[in-house]
């Protein structure tokens, strides 16, 4: 594999949080660390509130990190700031979950494409329109549309302005955060559909967030398992859905045949409540849930380790397990 | 129905207004006397309809037998230009300040924040009487005063509508994009913060006017020989054993102003800002 | 809890600091306080020993300090006029304000809050629609007008009340009224409002379809709820209330803190004005701490807020 596009080490976002007993610390993003190639899709999976967001955010520094390093094509946007972030952003952008929250309800759908153009000075300023319309087409929407207001849109549609929009500044790489978990089922499959050709034409490459497993195996290469705010299993597809290492993850997908996918991580066959990232558990942070866990479990948190050249996993259990084969 | 009922109310809100802004454009050409004229032949005459009283002067004269009438609707002018001037310039820091500490938070936010609850803390009477007395009665000095002091019901709001604004995906949409915060506070946050902040610069017209009357009648607030009713009252105060409609008529403008703004902004509140609804 | 109380008192302090700069730096504004504080006659030799003696020559920070620490001392100089510690004067003259603000505060609650529960439990009817008049008035009228106006009508027209001073009940009660109609009118509306909109939620509607008289519905349920929001407001108007005192209190001649400040601003005293402001406000922010705590105490949900 040659330099990867993104490479992020040891991500930490930690926020402060005021509570009842003071001051305390929120650990949403605890150390992950993943790679991203040129095309390709990384599927980010988790149950609600394991910080898979805020990876994302973190990734494109809309959240600053605690901790950690994330390098985009060479360039640590960490050292960035001011008129050079700003600059750089054009090549990392991000599509919403909420299509309803995601437009400004008071600009025109064209108004809000030529302004991504206009900040980076895409084309000539008397071109924009056309491009703009150029790009509802490759978007699939009507190009007239562009003096319309996102409430006169669906939910799908508005969807679709927002990947627009994201497209307007020619980006390399795109966070797709739940693009299609708020949209009707039959709207999903079209979305997932255009993301993909949009990644065939124009190479871009994914970091893919999904409760919907099912949706993440169709589209990513690899895909992260995510458990509170650290990354418990990183393979790709057919490893991860064919031999699942983590307990946790066995947990994820041993669930998937409950038909409504949005309700497959919430009713997870495990036992307990998902813990507070304010005071995650010592050790291995699944432990307290885990079937197999032993006193060990509770001791030392399990450093990822490869057990194939494409698979990674954090867990004693299956560590324990390969040194008794090996 | 509630919406109904303001909405007569409102009505009769706009008619009050409407009454006191066109007093106050048209006093040269309403007014039946200039409003310094002394008459010292006819010093403290009652109202027309009673005894001694003269349709010359229909509210009668105070003590130094000036029209009542005609000052009343010159000193529409004060309460209004003082209030609107005053409004526009708190409205403006208080905006300000409050998009600063509710986009950028941090540092920022807590030391805007610290300054609210520093001036809140402050008996507004008191603190503005002291400043004017230091810097001295004037029309200019009022404004200033009132203006400045008056940043932080706009503050305290702003500053709460735009943290829910910043943390809207849209506004992060755009950041992403690389827009500049300048650009975004104008484009994206400003225009949505509009209707809460003509709510709020509607009711705060209200207390303009009675702050500046206020001053004005302790004595600090415009200078003595213009004509406003903060001062007709001050004069009035001396004869109200003797001469109750000195002091009567200029509080009964005064009172139909604020109420005209009340009802106006009321009305303002439940169509514009469902929010803000449940404050009084 | 304690972590609470810690961080509150840690920002009432900081509050209180700001309090003493803003409060330090009235004199400052015009840049010369000598001049301010000295009668225009004053000449140049008598302005500049005064300059020497109050150490206005000094950097202004290092003047502030001073000031600063010998008012946490409660050492705020003498007073210009009355040539007396200015905080003793303050504290002499603080139990007659607290009496009128108190009184003040009572005639809102115990006026406010039944009209507002009877008008507002009465639907679209003539009391609710006299209500609202009331109401809108109340937070229309000028405190100083209004004041005037109760002494034309029940100290010389009608002359039940003194017209001034202190000493007995009747010379409280017009004050009272006048520093107090404006909240009377605020409470009054806020619980109307509540009331109309708690009664027209669905367990009021399940309580009375349960056979329960509208009478106890409304003072057991829906006032229960309804006086929530008005215990919220209290607090806030009480640091309104202190601040009105100073016009109504020069209005009745009541011998309290308002006046004697008032008299100060009038006579350049500056050293009482500062100390009055000060101490107003200190009390001001300790109204809002232990309101502040009070809600945290009582309503376990807005413990999450800051
Ligand atoms: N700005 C913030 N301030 C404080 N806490 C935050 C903030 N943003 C997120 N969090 C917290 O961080 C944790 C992770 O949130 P995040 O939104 O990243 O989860 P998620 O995996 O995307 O969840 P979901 O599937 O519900 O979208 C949550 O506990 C959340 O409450
Ligand atoms: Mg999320």
């Amino acid at each position: 594999m040659s330099v990867p596009l993104l490479q992020v080490e040891e991500l930490k976002v930690h926020f402060p949080v005021r509570g009842h007993r003071g001051q305390r610390v929120l650990r949403a993003v605890d150390g992950v660390s993943f790679q991203l190639s040129a095309g390709e899709t990384l599927g980010l999976v988790g149950e609600s509130g394991c910080g898979k967001t805020t990876t994302g955010r973190a990734v494109l520094r809309l959240v600053e990190p605690t901790g950690g390093k994330v390098v985009f094509a060479g360039t640590d946007v960490g050292t960035l700031s001011g008129q050079s972030l700003r600059r750089f952003r054009r090549r990392m952008q991000i599509v919403f979950q909420d299509p309803f929250a995601s437009l400004n309800p008071r600009m025109t759908v064209g108004d809000a494409l030529l302004e991504a153009m206009e900040i980076h000075q895409i084309g000539r300023p008397q071109e924009r329109r056309a491009m703009a319309q150029e790009l509802l087409v490759r978007v699939g929407l009507n190009p007239d549309y562009l003096e319309r207001y996102p409430h006169e849109f669906s939910g799908g549609q508005r969807q679709r302005i927002g990947i627009a929009r994201a497209l307007a500044v020619q980006p390399q790489f795109i966070v797709c955060d739940e693009p299609v978990s708020a949209l009707d089922v039959s709207v999903q499959a079209q979305v997932v559909n255009l993301l993909q050709d949009l990644q065939q034409e124009l190479g871009l490459s994914y970091l893919f967030i999904s409760h919907d497993l099912n949706v993440v195996r169709h589209v990513s290469q690899r895909v992260a398992v995510m458990y509170l705010g650290q990354i418990v299993e990183l393979a790709t597809v057919d490893e991860l859905f064919s031999a699942p290492q983590h307990p946790y993850t066995q947990a994820l997908l041993a669930a998937i045949p409950i038909p409504d996918p949005e309700e497959v991580l919430r009713f997870l066959p495990l036992a307990g409540e998902l813990p507070s990232p304010m005071e995650p558990p010592v050790g291995c942070r699944f432990h307290p849930r885990c079937p197999h866990a032993t006193a060990a479990c509770a001791g030392e948190a399990p450093r990822p380790q490869l057990i194939t050249p494409s698979h990674l996993v954090a867990c004693h259990r299956v560590r324990q397990r390969r040194e008794e084969q090996c | 129905m509630r919406l109904m009922l303001t909405c007569k109310r409102a009505l009769v809100g706009v008619c009050l207004l409407i009454l006191v802004t066109s007093m106050a454009l048209l006093a040269p050409l309403i007014a039946p006397h200039d409003p310094g004229e002394q008459n010292l032949a006819a010093r403290l005459q009652p109202p027309a309809w009673l005894a001694g009283g003269s349709l010359q002067h229909p509210l009668g004269t105070d003590h130094l037998g000036r029209d009542i009438l005609s000052r009343l609707i010159y000193g529409s002018r004060i309460s209004l230009l003082v209030a609107l001037i005053a409004v526009a310039v708190s409205g403006t820091i208080g905006t300000l300040l409050g998009v600063a500490a509710g986009y950028w938070q941090g540092r920022i936010d807590s030391f805007i924040m610290l300054l609210a609850d520093v001036q809140l803390a402050f008996p507004f009477i008191l603190f503005a009487l002291a400043v004017m007395a230091v810097l001295g009665p004037g029309l200019r000095n009022v404004i200033v005063v009132l203006g400045i002091t008056g940043w932080v019901a706009y503050g305290r709001l702003l500053r709460a509508e735009v943290m829910s604004l910043r943390a809207r995906e849209y506004v992060e949409a755009v950041r992403a994009l690389g827009q500049t915060d300048g650009k975004i506070i104008l484009r994206h946050i400003l225009p949505n913060v509009m209707p809460s902040l003509i709510v709020m610069a509607s009711l705060r017209v209200a207390n303009m006017i009675i702050a500046e009357s206020s001053l004005t009648f302790m004595g600090l607030g415009v200078e003595p020989h213009i004509p406003t009713w903060g001062s007709m009252l001050a004069d009035g105060r001396a004869y109200i054993t003797s001469a109750w409609w000195l002091a009567t008529f200029p509080g009964l403008a005064i009172m139909l102003t604020v109420l005209g703004v009340n009802l106006v902004g009321d009305w303002l509140r439940t169509t514009l800002d469902p929010r803000l609804r449940n404050t009084v | 809890m304690l972590d609470i109380l810690w961080h509150r008192l840690r920002r009432a302090l900081l509050v209180i600091l700001g309090v003493s700069l803003f409060a330090f730096m009235i004199v400052h504004l015009t840049g010369d306080p000598a001049v301010l504080m000295l009668p225009p006659d004053a000449t140049i030799e008598q302005v500049e020993e005064f300059r020497q003696a109050m150490g206005f020559n000094d950097p202004l920070w290092q003047q502030y300090l001073r000031w600063l620490s010998k008012a946490v001392r409660g050492d705020f100089g003498l007073s210009l006029r009355h040539q007396q510690p200015a905080l003793a004067l303050i504290a002499e003259r603080m139990p007659a304000t607290v009496e009128l603000t108190v009184a003040a505060l009572l005639v809102a609650l115990l006026l406010g809050i039944p009209l507002g529960v009877w008008t507002g439990s009465k639907g679209n009817s003539l009391p609710s629609f006299l209500g609202s008049i009331f109401g809108l008035l109340g937070q229309s009228m000028p405190v100083f007008w209004l004041a005037l106006m109760l002494q034309l009508l029940f100290g010389l027209i009608i002359p039940i009340f003194p017209l001034t001073g202190r000493g007995t009940i009747s010379q409280l009660v017009m004050p009272a009224i006048a520093l107090g109609l404006y909240t009377t009118a605020t409470i009054m509306r806020l619980l109307q409002s509540q009331m109309g909109e708690v009664l027209q939620q669905d367990y009021i509607r399940t309580a009375r379809s349960k056979g329960l008289s509208y009478t106890r519905v409304v003072f057991k349920h829906a006032l229960r709820n309804a006086l929530l929001p008005v215990v919220t407001i209290v607090g806030l108007q009480l640091g309104t209330l202190l601040g009105g005192a100073v016009i109504t209190e020069s209005i009745f001649a009541w011998p309290g803190v308002g006046r004697l400040l008032v008299q100060a601003i009038n006579n350049r005293d500056i050293p009482l004005v500062q100390a009055g402001v000060f101490v107003l406000a200190i009390g001001i922010v300790t109204i809002n701490l232990v309101t502040d705590l009070l809600y945290t105490w009582l309503d376990p949900r807005i413990r999450l807020q800051r």
